[in-house]
C-alpha cells in the first residue's frame, strides 16, 4: 500500500505516499487501525486543516530520509536535544502566529515529534525575555490567577534555583 | 480549567496552545522564563510547573539552629501547592558535631525530610564548618 488519502477537517483529499508519512504515530496507528488495503481508503484527520496538512506534508516530504521508522524501536531511546534550526526549517516555519500555532496543535495531533519540536523551539524563543504580562498579550491570553494564586506562584518561584 | 475567550481583538482567533505543548514549550526555556510562564494563566501554571520542578534545585541549609523550625514551617506553607513530595532539594547540613539528636529542632527537620520531601532522592550534603578563634587573616600584609 503505497499511497493513503488523508481527509482534512476541511473535507478535503490528500493523496499522499505512506512512505513520507510514516513520521506521524497517529496516522500509522489509524492505517494499522482501519486495517486500510487499496490506494482508495480514506483516513480522517478531524483536527487538522487543509493548510496545515499541506504544511505539515512539506515537512515530513523534507525529512523523510531523516527519520527513523516509527515501528523500529518500541522504547523510546532519550532523544537528542538539538537547539540548533537547520536553514531548510528555518525558512519552512517562517509564517503567521495563527499558522504556527495550528501546525503545532497539528503535529502534537499526529504525533510528528521532530516537527513539534521545532515548533515548540520558535514559541520558546518568542517568549524569552518576556513578562508574564507581555506573554499573555502577545498570545492573546486571559488572565484567570486570582492574586493570591499569582503570590503564591511567585513564593514557589523563589525557592527554585538553578540546577 | 481553560477559560475560553467569547473573542479577541484581532481579526483571526488564535488557536489555544493546550496542556500538551505548553510542557514542551517550556522544556526549551531557561528557568527565569519557565518561572514566567507559571504567571500566565492557570492552564500555564499547571503545564509549566512539572518542569520547573524538572529544572530547579531548592537549597535547604539546616544548621540546627532554632530559626529552622520558623523556616520549615514556612516551606511547609508555601511550598504547600507545588506538590509533595519535593524531590529536587539539595540539603546541606553545618554543624553536624553539635547535632542534639533529641533537640525540638532536629525532630522538626526529621519531620519535615520524612513528610515533605522525598527522602531517597535527595541530595544531602555534609558541610562541617570549622570556627577559628581568634579569625586569622588570611593574607596577611609583609610588615616590611
Amino acid at each position: 500500500m503505497p499511497f493513503v488519502n488523508l481527509e482534512s477537517s476541511d473535507g478535503d483529499l490528500v493523496k499522499v505516499d505512506v512512505d513520507v508519512i510514516k513520521c506521524s504515530v497517529t496516522i500509522n496507528a489509524l492505517i494499522e487501525h482501519l486495517g486500510l488495503e487499496d490506494d482508495n481508503e480514506v483516513v480522517p484527520l478531524q483536527n487538522v486543516g487543509t493548510e496545515t496538512l499541506h504544511k505539515v506534508l512539506a515537512w515530513a516530504k523534507h525529512h523523510k530520509d531523516d527519520l527513523p521508522s516509527v515501528d523500529d524501536d518500541e522504547d523510546d531511546p532519550p532523544r537528542e536535544r538539538r537547539t540548533d534550526i537547520t536553514t531548510w526549517d528555518a525558512n519552512f516555519i517562517k509564517m503567521e502566529q495563527i499558522q504556527l500555532f495550528d501546525l503545532i496543535l497539528a503535529a502534537n495531533y499526529l504525533d510528528i515529534s521532530g516537527l513539534l519540536d521545532l515548533g515548540c523551539k520558535i514559541v520558546a524563543d518568542m517568549i524569552k525575555g518576556k513578562t508574564a504580562d507581555e506573554i499573555r498579550t502577545m498570545f492573546n491570553i486571559v488572565n484567570d490567577l486570582t492574586p493570591q494564586e499569582q503570590e503564591q506562584i511567585r513564593k514557589e518561584n523563589e525557592w527554585c534555583e538553578e540546577k | 480549567m481553560p477559560r475560553k475567550k467569547s473573542g479577541p481583538p484581532c481579526d483571526q482567533i488564535l488557536p489555544y496552545l493546550n496542556e500538551d505543548v505548553i510542557p514542551l514549550i517550556c522544556s526549551w526555556l531557561p528557568l527565569p522564563d519557565v518561572k514566567n510562564c507559571r504567571l500566565v494563566s492557570r492552564t500555564w501554571n499547571v503545564a509549566a510547573k512539572p518542569i520547573l520542578r524538572k529544572k530547579s534545585v531548592i537549597n535547604l541549609e539546616c544548621s540546627f539552629d532554632k530559626g529552622e523550625i520558623a523556616r520549615n514551617a514556612r516551606i511547609q506553607r508555601e511550598m504547600a501547592s507545588f506538590g509533595q513530595p519535593l524531590h529536587h532539594v539539595d540539603i546541606r547540613i553545618c554543624d553536624l558535631g553539635k547535632i542534639d539528636f533529641k533537640s525540638k529542632v532536629y525532630l522538626d527537620q526529621v519531620h519535615l525530610f520524612t513528610k515533605y520531601l522525598s527522602v531517597h532522592k535527595l541530595a544531602i550534603s555534609v558541610h562541617i564548618r570549622v570556627l577559628l578563634y581568634p579569625p586569622f587573616e588570611l593574607n596577611p600584609q609583609p610588615s616590611g
